[in-house]
């Protein structure tokens, strides 16, 4: 009895080389099938973006649980809004805005406005696993508390404006135009944040971070 | 070379560099000089200590005997370089202080590290289970109907039942009954305003109504032919100048105004008996007093 025929080790490219890893669709065509309706565009579009949304859902919660909500929220409403997304670059300063709006209200609801940063070390708050050791991986979450904690020490206003220039890379122009400050403003808020910042990151051991 | 313009030159020469041999002019000039050969001397000597580092921390004592230390200045520059590039002259004078400054170059450095550091807040995992709570409030939620959707399907739902088309006929025939009237007692007043009102006369009710406004209308231009007297002025002034305004009108507008209006006129008179003519024979029958025969719009046209 002739042993069975080798079975493709991808069944999408029969016959063609097997990809190890998942290639990311373009933004743009993302976007487009997600609009259409499609289910399979909205799920790796969720996974795209869900640790940029925690991420910047935990800036304004400063706590797991309240952040997990209010992404989860964010995500509904990104997918009730599919037909409003902007196009092309304009959709990351879009989406961090819409995710901005969502978590004033939600600590409006909540009643919360402590500042961010409540930290609590443990495995429940993860990581990207970028880092090839564990040791690394300890270093990059022990350099992610020291900052949190650093930036909850800053002003409501300049923590925010640090967030949103740096952390998330939005233009300045984008900052002004979400906070409703002048361009001023937010150019030399950034700056004394950024020393401030610096100023606490050295005072709470800044080894961790520097070099 | 003049003595002044031998102590320029030298003076604006490198203090690390203070050679005369690549200068033949200004060698020349302190071998002929004296004066000029001990003032070299003692400058060469100065730059030579200030090179060795005698004169310490030259420049920071003078900022601090002047305009204070610029670290802040520095220091503000560096932290609003993401935001706006440093000019070249702004950058070489960053530069130059941080080569003097110890503690400067430290910010500088820390500034960097954070600035570098910050971008890895972005990105953060949620529990493995966050994408497949967020699809299942999304995506993978079923549609709720509209209400159009409803109805038509609660309407789809009762129309199949057997009897749907006697229940409907059952209603339409009870509506129809209670509406127009018949016996029904609760009802019979609806039958008895009709024949009421055709026993009155609409008709006539409608002429009596004009007689009224003919008079309304006889007091009022009797009023108006008062107020020329009152005013003042010749009696006939204002029908006058009305009858005049009106000839002139139809003047411009020609004879055939007055013969279209007239038609206008004829006509809605007849249109209207016409009409209560037929309102009349539709309730002959509830009162049989009533004339059968005589036709209701000439009755209307000879009492006009």
């Amino acid at each position: 009895m002739e042993p069975p025929s080798p079975r493709p080790r991808s069944f999408l490219w029969a016959g063609g080389p097997a990809r190890d890893a998942v290639d990311q669709p373009e933004l743009s065509v993302l976007l487009a099938r997600c609009r259409a309706g499609d289910e399979l565009a909205w799920e790796a579009f969720v996974q795209r973006f869900q640790g940029r949304v925690y991420a910047l859902a935990y800036s304004y919660t400063g706590e797991r649980e309240d952040a997990r909500d209010l992404a989860q929220e964010i995500f509904i409403r990104l997918y009730t809004s599919r037909s409003k997304w902007a196009d092309g670059d304009e959709f990351m300063p879009w989406l961090i805005h819409v995710a901005r709006n969502r978590s004033v209200d939600f600590l409006r609801r909540r009643k919360v406005r402590r500042p961010a940063g409540s930290v609590q070390e443990d495995a429940g708050f993860q990581i990207p696993d970028r880092s090839p050791t564990p040791e690394d991986d300890a270093v990059a979450t022990s350099q992610r508390s020291l900052l949190h904690a650093a930036l909850r020490t800053l002003s409501a206003l300049s923590r925010e404006i640090l967030i949103l220039r740096d952390v998330h890379g939005l233009s300045v122009q984008h900052v002004a135009g979400m906070l409703n400050v002048p361009v001023g403003t937010v150019k030399s808020r950034a700056s004394r944040a950024r020393l401030e910042l610096t100023a606490r990151v050295r005072a709470l051991g800044g080894s961790r971070i520097e070099g | 070379m003049r003595c002044d313009r031998f102590h320029a030159i030298v003076i604006g020469m490198d203090p690390l560099a203070t050679d005369l041999a690549a200068r033949p002019d200004l060698a020349s000039h302190a071998a002929a000089c004296a004066e000029c050969r001990e003032w070299f001397g003692r400058f060469a000597e100065g730059a030579g200590a200030w090179r060795d580092g005698a004169a310490g921390d030259l420049a920071g004592q003078v900022m601090a005997a002047t305009s204070g230390d610029p670290c802040l200045h520095a220091q503000t520059l560096l932290a609003s370089a993401p935001d706006e590039a440093l000019t070249g002259t702004d950058r070489a004078l960053v530069d130059r202080h941080l080569e003097r400054c110890g503690e400067c170059r430290s910010v500088a450095a820390a500034l960097a590290a954070t600035a570098a550091a910050l971008p890895t807040l972005a990105d953060a995992q949620p529990d493995p289970g966050f994408v497949a709570a967020v699809l299942a409030r999304t995506s993978q939620k079923p549609d709720q109907p509209t209400f159009a959707d409803r109805a038509r399907a609660a309407w789809d739902r009762a129309a199949r039942r057997p009897r749907f088309a006697w229940e409907v006929a059952y209603a339409a025939t009870l509506c129809w009954v209670l509406v127009t009237g018949g016996p029904v007692s609760a009802f019979e007043w609806s039958a008895a305003r009709v024949s009421a009102v055709r026993q009155a006369g609409l008709g006539e009710a409608l002429l009596d109504g004009g007689r009224r406004l003919d008079g309304v209308r006889t007091a009022v231009v009797e009023d108006l032919r008062e107020i020329p007297g009152r005013l003042g002025l010749r009696p006939g002034t204002v029908s006058e100048r009305l009858a005049l305004e009106r000839d002139a009108r139809e003047r411009r507008a020609g004879a055939w105004w007055p013969r279209t209006i007239e038609s206008a006129r004829a006509w809605a008179t007849d249109a209207l008996g016409r009409f209560l003519a037929w309102w009349g024979r539709l309730f002959r029958g509830a009162d049989p007093a009533a004339p059968a025969t005589e036709p209701p719009a000439s009755s209307v046209r000879s009492r006009q």
